[in-house]
């Protein structure tokens, strides 16, 4: 799918952009098509992401955000992602623009497929140390214009819960982040994610760790 | 007509992986090629005779894994670093570093979490069972 496009192939263009500056000034860099989004441990650097580690017991969370091609090359670093444990939050963290008026809120949520029709790899179903809710946290804040950050500790591992909520895991159809507003023209929304990475993770096969993060949105 | 439609974009959690940096400075993940744990897997590994570093992280990187990725990098520089847990058997996590350089000398040590000290691991490698190992100059620097 090429940046803009949609599934629906209406020619309607919508962007996703992450912040590299600031909630007071925003620096917003485009996620076109042929980036991705790298959840990474410290210390990751344009050329290399480096792994987080999974703990003895509990859960930590990711500690840095990049965005870059498919092996990151060329990485741009999210300054603004924080964990929700900081003690200072960011609500500009991920931006969707939108150039239609939206009919009704849009609703994000991750897949292990294109189809939308799975998510049963472990990082969106969770573990048994999760209470099995799904790993990636989201929260959405608003828009650029009228944003409330999430408050300090807004996820913990086990947040989540079947249908709509904010904040939310992101599991499939089962459990997602309905948008508080609905985009009119030119309008966006903007949020936040994070993922807790439990001690009883399972090792990293291909696809466990790599969702896709839908955007669903119906415009006329 | 009302339409709904998605935007999607991929996501990628890096964690307990194995990544290799390769003399063009691209970085390819585990997923690239097959499965770590296995000898075909290293073996069938298109860009070994580029690889300059590998790079291992994950607690289930065993000493066997270690060994076979030796053989098969013979004579090029491989870079291990993690938390591992050193054999199947064996219950403590440990970190371990192996380099193996070009001029084929073989570092193996392992760093227990638990007790804060650092192992010799190198011995292991004279294992008469392994003798596609007793090529090395098994010297033992650093650490």
């Amino acid at each position: 799918m090429s940046d803009g496009e949609s599934t629906g192939g209406s020619g309607m263009i919508v962007k996703w952009y992450a912040n590299t500056g600031s909630d007071v000034a925003p620096v917003w860099f485009e996620i076109d098509d042929t980036k991705k989004i790298h959840f990474t441990g410290a210390g990751s650097v344009p050329n290399l992401a480096q792994p987080v580690i999974r703990p003895d017991a509990g859960y930590v969370w990711n500690e840095e955000v990049w965005i870059g091609p498919e092996v990151m090359s060329g990485g741009v670093k999210v300054t603004n992602w924080k964990k929700p444990s900081a003690p200072v939050q960011s609500g500009k963290v991920f931006k969707i623009t939108f150039d239609t008026a939206l009919l009704s809120a849009p609703v994000i949520s991750a897949y292990d497929n294109t189809d939308f029709d799975s998510w049963d790899i472990a990082m969106l179903a969770g573990t048994e140390e999760t209470n099995f809710t799904g790993l990636m946290k989201c929260f959405a804040s608003g828009n650029e214009t009228v944003n409330t950050p999430p408050a300090v500790g807004w996820a913990r591992k086990e947040t989540g819960h079947a249908g709509s909520g904010n904040p939310n895991a992101l599991t499939g159809s089962s459990s997602f982040v309905t948008i508080p507003l609905i985009p009119g023209v030119g309008g966006d929304f903007t949020f936040t994610m994070a993922v807790a990475l439990p001690s009883d993770a399972d090792y990293g096969k291909e696809g466990k760790y790599d969702p896709i993060i839908a955007v669903t949105y119906v415009h006329v | 007509m009302e339409k709904k439609e998605n935007m999607t974009r991929s996501l990628q959690l890096h964690t307990s992986m194995c990544e290799f940096r390769l003399l063009d400075g691209s970085i390819h993940s585990e997923k690239d090629y097959a499965d770590l744990d296995g000898n075909n897997g290293w073996r069938n590994f298109p860009y070994k005779r580029k690889v300059v570093e590998v790079r291992m992280f994950g607690r289930y990187i065993n000493a066997d894994t270690m060994r076979i990725a030796a053989n098969q990098f013979r004579g090029f520089a491989i870079h291990f670093v993690g938390a591992a847990t050193i054999g199947k058997t064996e219950p403590y996590l440990a970190r371990e570093i192996m380099l193996v350089q070009k001029n084929m000398k073989v570092f193996v040590c392992s760093y227990n979490l638990k007790k804060k000290k650092w192992y010799d691991y190198t011995d292991d490698l004279k294992n008469p069972e392994r003798p596609h190992l007793q090529q090395y100059d098994l010297s033992v620097h650093g650490m």
